[in-house]
């Protein structure tokens, strides 16, 4: 039933489209990337880690919120999970207000535009986080001298000291990219689902705050929480917040707010 | 109103409500093909709105519009052959006039680059010229956006503000156009706030206000 309501011309149309529409602005994220992961890189040429490591420092958030006093905001958390949901954002609202009639008049179906969307939403998030993952890793790796990703002396005595079991640094880079790339994902859907009943400032902010709620609470039902590295049962085993339960629960939800959205947007006016 | 056996477009008691307030009221039209029907009225008399419910974009309230035989939201959801120009479209700043149109036009393959490039010489511009959107001319893009509402050759074409940021020539290029496209048997709407333009170049005129159609009158047999 579903394959009548994709039209793969759409899909390709959205992924060329988004990206000569956002190309300036992925160019300065990740420039703002490169400087960023070139700060964490730097110090470790002292301390002999490894390109691992700098994903380890790079993407971390600041683990579980104990007390106010001496808590961190983990701000390349915040820079890069919602960086990237605005460039989402950005070209759904932009389509939707420029281009949704002139699409859906030719394609003679709402339902074709939205799924399109959805499907778009997923393979952006891969592919946007994709190169943010290769950028971290050319750009330390280059600056480090070192390509390789085997657990350094720096990865062993401070990232594993940290870990609840014992972990690999290509385990810890799979973790993170799927956790974010998870979080990115179920978050741009929530905002789908929010410009479907208010303006879309006001829905990207709903999101910054649902998205920030995992800063500072402890509750693996929370969307955003699975992005965070610290909260994992690979460094805290109390809160059993595994890859396995991030992949079923963003599934799950992503499902459920794609049936939602498809179901509104059938009956939606479209007035831009 | 034009009546006759063959009523392409014909919208009975059209009502939309949205947030409490009406947007179109009670509304009915009958409309043929080979006719151009002029819509008039200020900001925010509900020209576009009106324009969007005849496309499918916004669903009735109250009350019906069939497109040659078809109920919308009935039998279909849009009009099975329709071009329109609301606003401008979004047409991407990094390509030509041509690769842009192309993008559109991909989506359904109803026609080829031959047709594509035809089109874009009939709004008077240049299908070979390289230059990216983002170079055009408020006027160049204005006829863009024509361009990709008349270029698949629908039945149905509803322009709102064709007339925008074209210059004297433009405009007289495109009431040529227009024509042309009226003797082919296509029905069209154009809306517009220019009395001037929209008499010379409509069989009917309708004058909205509030959401309301409160008068309406023919042109027919004016010398164009």
């Amino acid at each position: 039933m579903m394959r009548g309501y994709f039209h793969f011309k759409l899909f390709l149309r959205d992924l060329t489209y988004s990206h000569s529409y956002g190309k300036y602005k992925y160019f300065i994220f990740y420039c703002i990337v490169i400087i960023l992961t070139a700060a964490k890189t730097l110090p470790l040429k002292e301390l002999d880690g490894n390109s691992a490591d700098v994903f380890f420092l790079l993407l971390k958030d600041v683990g579980y919120f104990i007390q106010s006093s001496g808590y961190e905001i983990p701000v390349n958390w915040i820079f890069i999970q919602f960086f990237i949901l605005f460039l989402i954002s950005d070209f759904l609202v932009h389509d939707s207000e420029t281009n949704s009639s002139y699409l859906i008049l030719r394609i003679k179906r709402r339902e074709q535009y939205i799924l399109s969307k959805l499907i778009w939403i997923v393979i952006q998030n891969i592919l946007v986080y994709s190169g943010l993952f290769i950028v971290i890793y050319m750009i330390s790796a280059l600056l480090l001298g070192d390509f390789s990703l085997e657990a350094s002396s720096y990865f062993q005595n401070t990232i594993q000291s940290q870990a609840a079991i014992l972990i690999n640094p290509i385990q810890l880079i799979l973790h993170l990219f799927f956790g974010y790339v998870l979080t990115s994902i179920v978050l741009s859907g929530i905002f789908l689902l929010f410009t479907q009943f208010f303006a879309s400032t006001v829905s990207f902010c709903f999101v910054l705050i649902l998205g920030s709620l995992s800063i500072f609470i402890d509750w693996k039902w929370l969307p955003a929480i699975h992005s965070m590295i610290l909260k994992s049962n690979l460094f805290d085993l109390e809160h059993h917040l595994s890859l396995t339960f991030s992949f079923v629960y963003s599934v799950f939800v992503y499902i459920l707010l794609a049936f939602v959205i498809f179901s509104v947007y059938r009956k939606t006016d479209i007035l831009k | 109103m034009a009546v006759t056996d063959q009523i392409y477009l014909k919208v009975e008691h059209l009502t939309k409500v949205m947030k409490q307030q009406i947007i179109l009221k009670d509304i009915n039209l009958e409309l043929n093909k080979g006719f151009i029907y002029g819509f008039r009225g200020k900001n925010g008399s509900g020209k576009t709105m009106l324009f969007r419910a005849l496309c499918g974009l916004i669903l009735p309230t109250e009350g019906t519009i069939t497109v040659g035989g078809i109920q919308l939201g009935k039998d279909a959801s849009f009009p099975p052959s329709v071009g329109v120009l609301i606003e401008y479209p979004g047409f991407l700043n990094s390509y030509t006039g041509f690769q842009n149109l192309k993008m559109l036009a991909s989506l359904n393959n109803f026609i080829d680059d031959n047709r594509i490039k035809e089109t874009i010489r009939l709004v008077g511009l240049d299908p070979e010229d390289k230059r990216k959107y983002r170079k055009y001319s408020l006027g160049m893009k204005q006829r863009l956006g024509i361009a990709q509402a008349i270029m698949e050759e629908p039945d149905l074409i509803i322009l709102d503000e064709p007339t925008n940021a074209l210059d004297s020539e433009g405009i007289e290029e495109l009431k040529k156009l227009l024509l042309e496209l009226k003797n082919k048997n296509k029905c069209i709407l154009i809306a517009s706030h220019d009395k001037e333009e929209l008499e010379f170049l409509s069989d009917e005129i309708f004058i909205l206000e509030k959401g309301k159609i409160v008068d309406h009158y023919h042109l027919q047999g004016v010398e164009k």
